[in-house]
């Protein structure tokens, strides 16, 4: 279980005035296995707060804990699988290679298999021996699915990561992250802008206010498992996704002049 | 503008034979004496004639300022992996070295001959020494300038000090020290020659002051063209070597970025 409690988090500055909030008293659960996607006004600090899930950015007060344990923990323990909004690879090493070395920072046996069997999984073996600028970024962002998920974590996080590929792109590539989540049940958390992507994807739903940002209100998806992309065609679903629009918008509109 | 390989090399050739050509001229005309200013084809006679006696001192000068160039640039990746890893010992030291260079190294073959006396290790110092201060500042430069993403991604996976040092920070340290490798090629025969200048039985120096003694112009300058072919070669290999397999230390993006 992901337990995010009156969390606040603050940009470091190097002046002595008070530094401005990014995230102020927000709180939420995520049941362990569970799919949630985190939607809300762009530069509200979603990115802040997975960094601050995988224990790499430091809140200024508040806690979260995954598992009953922090952030910094699992993340040395290599229980979690973060994919950036712009998934970056050495251009050094191969693909399969770049996959490789996320197995074996994490101390898997048999890096390499476990790579290859990742790669296949998003379908992109085909492409493995290639180096990372030979291939296009809809292959590219197969190849960072498989490196977050190569070593197998409990958590994985997912930052916007396809934010640039064409809609259809995406639908593919969720239906495999569903198949996956399906068989391994990570719990995960995806910053996304597609409210129906963030619908067809989670148990829930979270609409995050601007900035000091908190959660405006939480939304359950209850459709049946597994979903396929026709379902955006459902009346409950558009009706969700216009309830989820709404709230977006009050974020939105909300204290606007206030901010920047 | 044409941009082949074999244009590159042809251009600056090209130029290079207008230039002498034009010294030739301008000696033969003004009737310089030779012992102020050598006509360029008298100093390829020059080399021609005398190749074999100079080829043994060109051979122990190189071979001092290939040992300094080797031992002053791992020197210098030891002191930027330091510098990288311990940032007390960077705050200490790095601004110290960056000071160093002001020190007209040049001016310290006098005291290398007297702590080494005239023989190989004094030269080998002197080439070490000289490569080693710019090289320290490059490989530095070069280990601490790691790419944030990449290191942010290696983090997100709980990666170890050294398992981010070795993965990342070494290889992205790399093409800083091709250039430092570079700068180093051609300065290392500078620091061998000085030290030979301050006292020497053999090398390209030792050629220097006895032509220089005789007032033998022409040798002078043949000595000088043979040398400074040796070492534009070394910085050429240690050039396309870096190009061939420095180049590739960079990094990729799924997504644009701006």
């Amino acid at each position: 279980m992901l337990r995010v409690v009156d969390l606040s988090v603050s940009y470091m500055l190097n002046t002595s005035i008070a530094t401005p909030k990014v995230i102020e008293g927000m709180s939420f659960e995520i049941p362990k296995g569970g799919y949630c996607s985190v939607v809300g006004p762009s530069g509200c600090g979603k990115t802040t707060l997975l960094l601050c899930i995988a224990g790499l950015v430091q809140p200024a007060a508040g806690k979260i804990e995954l598992d009953g344990m922090s952030a910094a923990t699992v993340r040395e323990g290599h229980r979690i699988g973060l994919v950036f909004q712009k998934p970056v690879f050495f251009e050094w090493k191969t693909v399969l290679a770049n996959v490789a070395l996320a197995a074996e920072i994490s101390g898997k046996e048999g890096a390499t298999n476990q790579a290859s069997r990742y790669l296949m999984e998003f379908h992109s073996d085909g492409f493995a021996s290639a180096f990372p600028h030979e291939l296009s970024g809809g292959m590219l962002s197969r190849a960072a699915l498989a490196r977050a998920l190569v070593h197998e974590p409990d958590y994985l996080l997912l930052d916007e990561a396809f934010n640039h590929l064409d809609e259809a792109l995406r639908d593919t590539i969720n239906l495999d992250i569903q198949n996956l989540w399906l068989s391994r049940k990570p719990t995960v958390v995806a910053v996304t802008h597609s409210i129906s992507e963030a619908i067809l994807m989670s148990d829930s739903v979270l609409v995050m206010s601007r900035k000091p940002s908190r959660i405006l209100q939480s939304f359950e998806v209850p459709f049946e498992r597994p979903r396929f992309t026709s379902l955006r065609a459902d009346q409950r679903f558009t009706a969700l996704a216009e309830e989820i629009r709404a709230t977006l918008g009050y974020a939105y509109r909300e204290a606007g002049d206030a901010l920047n | 503008m044409r941009s082949t390989k074999l244009w590159d090399t042809a251009l600056p050739s090209a130029y290079l034979i207008v230039l002498l050509l034009f010294v030739e001229l301008a000696v033969r005309i003004t009737r310089t004496p030779e012992y102020l200013l050598p006509a360029p084809s008298f100093v390829v006679q020059e080399i021609v004639q005398k190749f074999p006696v100079f080829l043994p001192h060109l051979v122990v000068t190189m071979t001092e300022a290939l040992l300094g160039f080797v031992g002053g640039n791992v020197l210098a990746i030891l002191f930027g992996f330091l510098f990288s890893q311990w940032r007390s010992i960077r705050q200490g030291f790095y601004p110290l070295i960056v000071g160093f260079q002001a020190v007209p190294i040049v001016a310290i073959a006098p005291f290398v001959i007297i702590w080494f006396g005239p023989g190989l290790a004094g030269k080998a110092f002197m080439a070490a020494l000289i490569c080693y201060f710019p090289a320290t500042v490059i490989a530095t430069n070069g280990f601490s300038r790691v790419n944030r993403d990449a290191l942010a991604f290696m983090m997100s996976l709980g990666a170890s000090r050294w398992r981010i040092f070795w993965s990342l920070q070494f290889p992205s340290a790399i093409p800083a020290i091709v250039s430092a490798l570079q700068v180093s090629a051609t300065l290392c025969t500078v620091g061998a020659v000085v030290a030979e200048l301050s006292g020497a039985s053999e090398g390209v120096g030792y050629l220097i002051i006895r032509a220089s003694y005789e007032f033998r112009t022409v040798t002078l300058f043949a000595i000088l063209a043979i040398t400074s072919v040796a070492t534009f070669a070394l910085f050429k290999t240690v050039q396309l070597l870096g190009n061939r397999y420095g180049r590739r230390f960079t990094f990729s993006y799924a997504a644009p970025t701006e």
